[in-house]
């Protein structure tokens, strides 16, 4: 197993160490058309199987699913944070698989989770990330959805690591997996019903949070931006802060008469008028 | 800035669990476990007098959210609306919309932008209102602040309980007009104005911003249609 996750390793250098592009999705209107066909596929089977399942099924069965696979997925994680060299997320997620397994009944209860045992996340694609591999094009896989070269052959990786499916026949392996996302699509009914409906161009969309939250996992910092410096100046600084000055713009310009906001505009308002023509009283 | 290193190191508290009396399984384990823990108990330092304000804004929206999503009894247009009001006086929506624009904002004319401003503000306040009022469980820690660049504090919450249990929420602030007010979201690594800048740049490269601007208009106008439904008919 160790040769075959190494020999994925050394191509994975290889295939992405020289296709790094600038442009992080060279292969757009390819990624586009196979989106649109995930989507279709979505649409007319997926999604409709999900709302039958969220239908048949309460909220707490598809927690205790949800549980399972993420049980059944610890040892991955497991061999990455070894992979990774990080003693205390092998420690922590040890203590989970036990409680996990043990008191919560095969991993349908997160017993972990309740006594404060952190959840760590990792793969074979964070591995790679983790010891300088860089992400490599985006990449929309028929069906799987989507990746970057990096992480699509991390994937593959992680299924070919995943125990259980040493021991059961590839056909019961995709069963399984088919569960785990059906599930999990059932329980993301709504949220990606409305990311859908507020996108502007949801391609893009998910394309901008993939490689974000994938940069972040693999900087194990989901809790923030994880920029270069002159990525946050350009995404959170102006060119010239004195034009901003100039423009006079205000909250008070843009309130909406709306219930609520209405009359905190108002009041905003109020202090302005009431204090300026005071300060220019005193000026003469 | 000479302090930002110690600033940045002794703040940053890293909210791993310490509790132990639950461990109760085996000597070994726990043992495992109090050497994991360990730093995080040790992490305990002064907070920045910088970092204080923001915080406590973000400690006290977060009470005044969850205490909305509370009042199940209320229709939940009112719920929504509520936290729509909260979420105009939080967010700096003119700097916020002059980030997702980048370069592109020098283009618009003082009507464009006051324009732009306004729906763009009305766009996320929606769909801040409409998403957060399907979670009613959960409780928001605010478990770290950190000072960026310039001036700018991140302030780190983690949700704790539902279905997002452990998702990781920063709100990027800035002090403008001696009011602090959040000018980013960080959702899991993935910044929100960064979300929205992608898409508005895919927008403007196919198109012009009146397009950006009637795509921005016609999104709130169907929004409001499917929460009104009775005013909509009414009017026509």
């Amino acid at each position: 197993m160790l040769a075959r996750s190494l020999t994925i390793w050394s191509l994975a250098w290889l295939a992405v160490g020289c296709a790094t592009p600038r442009e992080p999705d060279p292969w757009e209107p390819m990624n586009r058309r196979v989106f649109a066909f995930n989507e279709a596929v979505d649409r007319h089977a997926l999604e409709p199987v999900a709302r039958g399942w969220d239908f048949l099924l309460p909220e707490v069965a598809q927690t205790g699913i949800q549980n399972f696979f993420d049980n059944l997925g610890m040892p991955v994680i497991l061999l990455n944070d070894v992979l990774q060299a990080k003693p205390r997320a092998v420690g922590w997620d040890l203590l989970r698989i036990f409680y996990n397994t043990t008191f919560g009944l095969g991993g349908f209860i997160d017993v972990a989770t309740r006594v404060e045992i952190p959840r760590n996340d990792e793969d074979f694609g964070q591995t790679l990330g983790y010891w300088g591999v860089p992400p490599g094009p985006y990449l929309v896989v028929p069906l799987l959805g989507p990746y970057t070269l990096r992480d699509g052959a991390g994937g593959v990786a992680d299924a070919f690591s995943a125990p259980h499916s040493w021991f059961i026949p590839i056909w019961a392996s995709v069963g399984l997996t088919s569960v785990d996302l059906l599930n999990l699509r059932a329980i993301f009914l709504e949220e990606i019903a409305e990311n859908r409906a507020d996108a502007f161009d949801y391609y893009v969309f998910v394309r901008n949070a993939y490689l974000q939250n994938r940069r972040a996992r693999v900087a194990d910092r989901t809790d923030s931006t994880v920029l270069e410096q002159d990525e946050a100046e350009d995404l959170y600084y102006f060119d010239d802060e004195e034009e901003w000055e100039d423009e006079g713009l205000e909250s008070g310009d843009y309130d909406l008469e709306e219930p609520g906001a209405g009359a905190d505009a108002e009041a905003q308002e109020g202090d302005r008028v009431g204090s300026e023509p005071g300060e220019e009283e005193v000026a003469p | 800035m000479i302090s930002d290193e110690k600033l940045d190191r002794g703040d940053r508290t890293d909210g791993r669990p310490a509790r132990r009396r639950s461990l109760t399984g085996s000597m070994l384990l726990l043992v495992w476990a109090a050497w994991i823990a360990g730093p995080a108990l040790a992490a305990d330092e002064e907070e920045p007098r910088i970092t204080a304000e923001p915080r406590a804004i973000i400690e006290d929206t977060a009470g005044r959210v969850v205490a909305v999503l509370a009042q199940k009894d209320r229709p939940a247009e009112e719920r929504v609306a509520e936290i729509e009001a909260i979420a105009y006086e939080i967010f700096d929506f003119a700097t916020m919309s002059r980030l997702v624009l980048a370069r592109s904002w020098r283009k618009l004319d003082r009507e464009q932008r006051v324009e732009f401003v306004r729906e763009f503000k009305r766009h996320l306040s929606r769909t801040y209102g409409t998403r957060l009022d399907r979670y009613d469980q959960e409780r928001v820690d605010v478990y770290a602040a950190q000072l960026e660049p310039r001036d700018d504090v991140s302030i780190r919450t983690r949700i704790v309980g539902g279905q997002f249990d452990g998702a990781e929420i920063s709100y990027r602030l800035r002090k403008r007009n001696e009011q602090w007010r959040i000018i980013d979201v960080v959702i899991e690594g993935v910044s929100l104005v960064s979300n929205y800048r992608s898409q508005f740049a895919e927008v403007l490269n196919s198109g012009t911003i009146d397009d950006l601007l009637s795509r921005l208009r016609d999104k709130n106008f169907e929004v409001e249609e499917e929460e009104k439904p009775s005013e909509a008919r009414a009017q026509r």
